[in-house]
């Protein structure tokens, strides 16, 4: 198992929010976290990655208990987070720098990684003078160039429009099956956990617990068009709406 | 000339018209008002002598500001660090902004002499504070995001503090650097006109004294040119220093 997060309650002011969250991720896979809006997905990254403390439960990381995942996980938002006073390349650049690993070697997988997500010849631009998808894909290949084997991605993609999401998705697919990164991503693009993912946790209303986990057995890259698609896809969005109406 | 540049000089030039063509018309006696070719023709005779004071001004203002930002650096640092030290020192940040300076001229040139310490003191004092202040505030405005980004792939304070707090404060830093750069001739004017030997100031005050009104004027353009200077001098080296502030056209993404 790559990682086991058991347990793990959290209350904030008084009020409980992670009920005993229960995930679990092995090696090379990828798993997403849907859920109902505000149901607490983000505050059980922030618990994963060290950004928030938490009550109870256990995370345990190739076998062993850590605190938390500092250090140990690639972790990107739903905004690019890229720093806008330096260029593309300086941006992927940021996580050899501070690991002290900027040498010949990581400078050549940056330029490698860069023509993957097709901004080779924008290396030398600042962000502010690219597109939303161009820079969400740079994200993504800085977030790679932190050399972890595990990736949190939180909404990736939600900020982009319909057209430049759908292309993402494929360089997503691409974390796990070309670059063999196991990843944890939240969404709350049904359709997209789909296309995406070994297994999908639903989590309820708030508090958050796990009210059911799928496992996708289809074969990737997949068709949101297929019969067995669409009735999954049926399935987890009544589950979700029956989650909201409780909720509320 | 574009048509950005026309309307400042343009105006500039009008008001010079409208200046020499009513001194004239009312007879205004040149040790009341001089014309402002009455003016140039001051600069040109004591070209050397405003030179030479306008060197001696103008190191003081270039080592108050250095010194400024040496302090400013340090101190804004201590205060981001460490919240008790905040706490101790912005009173004081503040306190030495409400005295003025001109009540404090006579105690630097007391303890200090005659020498250039006491106005490059003065000019430090009064660029000291906008640049502390801005850079302090430059420093903790740092996107949160940003900061906790580089925090969970494991960076040291220290690190997060030179690849994100120091660059996301530099627009603040030279925000404030104009402020504290445009007013520092004040200091450095005061500081002479208290107690010197040589420097514009006491150029002005010996002129004042022998009603050589044209060369006070003259002494005035100086200083504002050396303000215009600096101020612009800094806006230079901003957009040097932060390219990625221009702004640019966004390149579309295509196919």
């Amino acid at each position: 198992m790559k990682l086991i997060a058991r347990d793990i309650r959290k209350e904030m002011n008084g009020l409980l929010v992670l009920d005993g969250v229960s995930v679990q991720l092995d090696e090379g896979e990828f798993v997403t976290v849907v859920g109902p809006s505000g149901c607490g997905k983000t505050t059980f990254f922030n618990v994963l990655i060290g950004l928030a403390t938490y009550d109870g439960g256990e995370i345990v990381y190739e076998g062993r208990g850590v605190e938390n995942l500092r250090g140990l996980v690639a972790y990107m938002q739903q905004r690019d987070l890229l720093l806008p006073w330096r260029t593309l390349m300086g941006n992927v650049l940021i996580g050899p720098e501070i690991q002290g690993e900027l040498n010949g070697e990581t400078l050549t997988r940056a330029k490698e990684l860069l023509s993957f997500f097709r901004l080779d010849s924008f290396s030398d631009m600042y962000p502010s003078q690219l597109s939303g998808g161009m820079r969400q894909r740079a994200a993504l290949a800085r977030t790679l160039m932190f050399g972890k084997d595990l990736l949190l991605l939180d909404e990736p993609l939600s900020a982009l429009d319909a057209i430049t999401r759908r292309k993402l998705q494929s360089y997503l697919l691409a974390l796990s099956d070309r670059f063999g990164k196991s990843v944890l991503m939240i969404t709350h693009d049904v359709e997209e956990a789909l296309l995406l993912s070994d297994r999908i946790y639903v989590f309820s209303a708030l508090p958050a617990r796990v009210r059911r986990v799928i496992k996708v057995e289809m074969e990737k890259p997949r068709s949101i068009a297929d019969r067995r698609f669409l009735e999954l896809k049926e399935e987890i969005l009544d589950e979700l709406l029956e989650e909201v109406q409780n909720g509320s | 000339m574009d048509r950005r540049n026309f309307y400042p000089v343009f105006i500039l030039l009008a008001l010079i018209a409208v200046w020499e063509f009513l001194v004239r018309l009312f007879e205004v006696p040149s040790y009341i008002l001089p014309p402002p070719s009455g003016i140039f023709q001051t600069f040109a005779v004591n070209f050397s002598l405003l030179l030479r004071h306008t060197l001696v001004t103008l190191e003081e203002i270039l080592l108050g500001i250095i010194l400024a930002l040496a302090l400013a650096f340090p101190l804004a640092l201590v205060m981001f660090f460490r919240k008790s030290l905040e706490r101790a020192f912005y009173p004081l940040l503040i306190a030495s902004q409400a005295i003025p300076v001109f009540a404090l001229a006579p105690l630097f040139v007391y303890w200090f002499g005659y020498s250039i310490l006491s106005k490059v003191l003065m000019a430090a004092l009064i660029v000291f504070f906008p640049i502390t202040l801005n850079l302090l505030q430059g420093i903790r405005d740092a996107d949160r995001d940003l900061v906790d980004l580089l925090w969970v792939a494991g960076a040291t304070k220290w690190q997060i503090l030179w690849k994100i707090r120091f660059p996301w404060a530099l627009p603040f830093l030279f925000a404030g650097l104009k402020i504290g750069v445009s007013v520092s001739t004040i200091g450095a004017v005061i500081g002479e006109w208290v107690g010197s030997e040589e420097g514009l100031g006491y150029l002005m005050l010996h002129a004042n004294a022998q009603l050589r009104i044209s060369l006070i004027f003259a002494s005035i353009l100086i200083l504002s040119a050396i303000g215009l200077a600096l101020f612009y001098g800094v806006e230079l080296l901003e957009r040097a220093l932060l390219p990625w502030k221009r702004r640019d056209r966004k390149w579309e993404e295509k196919g």
